[in-house]
This record gives C-alpha cells, structure tokens and sequence, in this order.
C-alpha cells in the first residue's frame, strides 16, 4: 500500500463529513415510493380499462366467430406511431408523462416519457435507455440526440489519442452537429427493467420490446429494442435491425449506423 | 462489502423508516464521495431511498438491505448520465491551488478537487476503492463491469490524480 493510496483515503476521508441525521428523509422517501406506486397502479389500471374497451369495441365492430376468414377492420390507433398522452399541463421543463402505449406496433414515441437527464435544471430533457438484441449496444435517445456505446471488432474503433483521457466511448448523433464518435470516462446508460424507479425505461412493455439478462448481473433484464422496431424523440429516432443500430436526426440527415463490424456515420 | 456501517444488524422484520434512520449517515457520507458536492449526494441519496422502499418487500434477506442500498447508489450515479451534474471541462488548475506537497491538508485538498476532473465511472471505482475498501472483483460486481474495465479506469483515475497532484510517485 503505498502513500499516494493513504493519501487518496485520507482526502475521502476529510471530505465526508457525517452530517446530522434528517428525521424527515424516510417520510420524504416513502412518499416518493408512494407516488411512483400509485402511478404504475393508476397506468396498469388505464392499460388494462383500454384493453378491456378494446375487447369489447372487437367484438362489436370486428367480424365475430362465424366471420373469422375475414379480414379485421383496422385498429383505429396507429400501429405505426403512437405518441403518449400528456397527463398534465406542460411547464417549464420536461415533465414525465405517465406512458399510455397502444399494444404493439413497431414504432413508439417517446418524447414525452423517460429520465430526467441534463444539468441544470434549465436544460433538462427526457432520456430514454434501450439495448440491442445482443445486448452490445447500449443506448439512450432523447429530444436532443441519440448516444450509443459498446465494443467493435478490432480496428473499428478510432485511436484513443483522439480522446485526452483515452477513452473512446461511442457514437453520437446529437443537435444538429455531424454524427461522431465521442469521448468520455463515463459509464454508458443502462437500461436495466428491473431498475426501481424505471429510470428511462418507460417505453418498454411486452407487447413492443424484448428482455434479456445482463451478461454482466443475469439478475438484471435489460430492455431490448427488438429487430424491426424504431424509437422516435423529436427530431431523433433509433431503429434496431440485424445490421445494427441507426440512430438519425431525421430534420438534418445526420446519424450513424454501428455495428460490431464497422460504424457509418452520415453526415 | 460494506465500510459504512458493518457492524449494524437489523432485525428481521426492520422497517423502511428503522434501516434510513440507522445507515442515512453512512450512506450520506457515501453520496457525497461519490458526487463531490452536498446537493448533489443529496439527490443521489434520496433517489436511491426511494429505489430501496419500492424494491422493500421484493428484497427477503434483511441482511442484505445495506448492500442493496451501496450497489443502488453506485450504479445509479454511474448510470445517470450527466444528472449528478457536470464533469466535463474542468478547469485547468484551481486559482487557489495550494503548492503540491507543501502540507499533508494541502495534498488531500487537491486530490478532493482532482477527483472532480474524472468521469464518474473512474470516480465510482476510486470512491469503491478507497472509500468502501472493496477489491478489484466487487468493485467490478458493483457496477457490472468486467474487473479489466476496473483495473484500467482505476489506473487511469490515479495517473489523472497523480499528474493533478503534481506528483511523481509511481
């Protein structure tokens, strides 16, 4: 153990204080938990009342058991795109809203749920986390870009002098910038399903995504953005498909498409 | 795993209100070394109090409460990309810098404001290393990353602390 380790001990050390305990900090707690159960209450009931209403708008409207070689009427919802619906005004930031998905479909906009992300609080916006099927990719989507990190094959990756702490991170897509590898020393997103507090998953349901096990914690599901299905946040959408991940600024052209093989990126 | 509190033992049937009131402290301290600033540990302490009361009943071994809570905030602050603020460019040198070497306050004063310069995976593993006292391999559990990843961003924090130090120890 050398000094330089005692040295990093004692600066940690010194620069945490106890504090005194806050009496109130499990009530304030709680009652977040509280909130947050009451809304995943209040959202299974709303799915499960659309469900029903859905059933019972089949069976009078769709052809019945005597019919069934013919061909249903369209469901009145888009399968295409389906946008949440606020449940509250708008303010001055992102506000989640409680994500009130059809069923199914291959294309989900998530512009109005996901993670508060952003610092300050100025410039907050909602992000939302999804993996490829593989679980390589690792990425976050937001109305202000899309970010993907994960491991390429040998020599796909740029040299790490381009980054001053050596680490190549990812791909991104943000703002109206030129797609670009990016750098950083910071973890990648992780949409863990099983998350409490659903950070930025709120776009998964079994009906649109997939899940697997982290290679790194089987314990925890990743949500998966299955092959064929796309995610749509303003003007950015990603798009999950065997060659790999596309995630475009759909106002300027800009994006990339990355795989383990090789990454392209489109001006 | 735990350096915070490890010799609290909670009965059995410990209720949510029992195990803030016994760890807050600790796991405060905690938030702290991981985000470098008060209102910053705050939020990522809350945040995380609330993960742990909707994961309570879910979570059937007592014991493990504490640990649960440590893994939480670890990865919660790693994963919460750009919430627990901003890293990136940092300035070059505190104006008030005191001369490196110059006293042992001095030296623990500046790896504090060099452990700002670092992302916060490579903060995460100094804070889990120096501060939770954990090995390589828990580490690398911890925050689900391979003890590889650990190894070269634990090395790379300490070049970058070193270099911010102005030190020449090897």
């Amino acid at each position: 153990m050398s000094d330089f380790d005692d040295l990093i001990r004692a600066s940690l050390r010194d620069h945490t204080p106890a504090a005194l305990p806050d009496e109130a900090l499990a009530g304030r707690a709680a009652a977040t938990g509280r909130r947050i159960r009451r809304a995943r209450i209040a959202g299974g009931a709303a799915l499960a009342i659309v469900t029903v209403l859905g059933v019972a708008w089949g069976s009078t409207v769709l052809p019945g058991r005597a019919q069934q070689n013919i061909a249903a009427t369209p469901s009145p919802v888009s399968p295409t795109s389906v946008q949440p619906t606020p449940s509250e005004s708008a303010t001055s930031g992102p506000t989640p809203t409680e994500p009130t998905f059809s069923s199914g479909g291959t294309v989900r906009d998530v512009s109005l749920v996901g993670a508060r992300a952003g610092y300050p609080e100025s410039e907050e916006y909602l992000e939302n986390f999804f993996a490829s099927p593989s679980s390589n990719f690792l990425c976050t989507l937001s109305t202000v870009g899309a970010r993907c990190t994960g491991t390429w094959n040998k020599g796909v990756e740029p040299p790490r002098t381009m980054c001053d702490d050596g680490v190549v991170e990812g791909v991104q897509v943000e703002g109206t910038k030129p797609a670009a590898w990016f750098c950083g020393s910071d973890a990648q997103s992780f949409p863990f399903l099983n998350d409490e507090g659903g950070d930025g998953v709120d776009w998964w349901d079994a009906t649109f995504g997939e899940s697997i096990p982290w290679p790194m914690d089987p314990s925890v599901q990743l949500a998966v953005l299955p092959y064929g299905k796309t995610l749509v946040a303003g003007d950015f959408r990603c798009s999950m498909a065997k060659a790999g991940v596309t995630c475009t600024n759909t106002r300027t052209g800009a994006g990339f498409l990355t795989s383990r093989a090789k990454v392209d990126f489109k001006a | 795993m735990t350096a915070l509190s490890p010799t609290l033992e909670l009965a059995p049937d410990v209720r949510f209100e029992s195990f803030v009131a016994a760890h807050q402290v600790g796991l405060r301290r905690y938030a702290l070394a991981l985000t470098g600033n008060g209102h910053d540990a705050d939020d990522l302490l809350q945040s995380t109090l609330v993960k742990l009361y909707l994961a309570w009943d879910r979570i059937d071994d007592r014991g493990h409460l504490a640990a649960y809570a440590r893994v939480t905030m670890a990865r919660s602050y790693v994963s919460a990309w750009r919430r627990w603020g901003s890293r990136e460019a940092p300035t070059a040198s505190p104006p008030d810098a005191p001369t490196p070497g110059s006293d042992a306050t001095a030296d623990r004063d500046l790896i504090w404001r060099g452990l700002d310069r670092l992302g916060r995976r490579q903060r995460a593993v100094v804070v889990l290393r120096y501060f939770e006292d954990l090995d390589l391999a828990t580490i690398a559990e911890t925050l689900g990353i391979s003890i590889g990843t650990v190894k070269s961003q634990l090395s790379r924090a300490l070049d970058h602390l070193r270099d911010y130090l102005g030190s020449d120890e090897s």
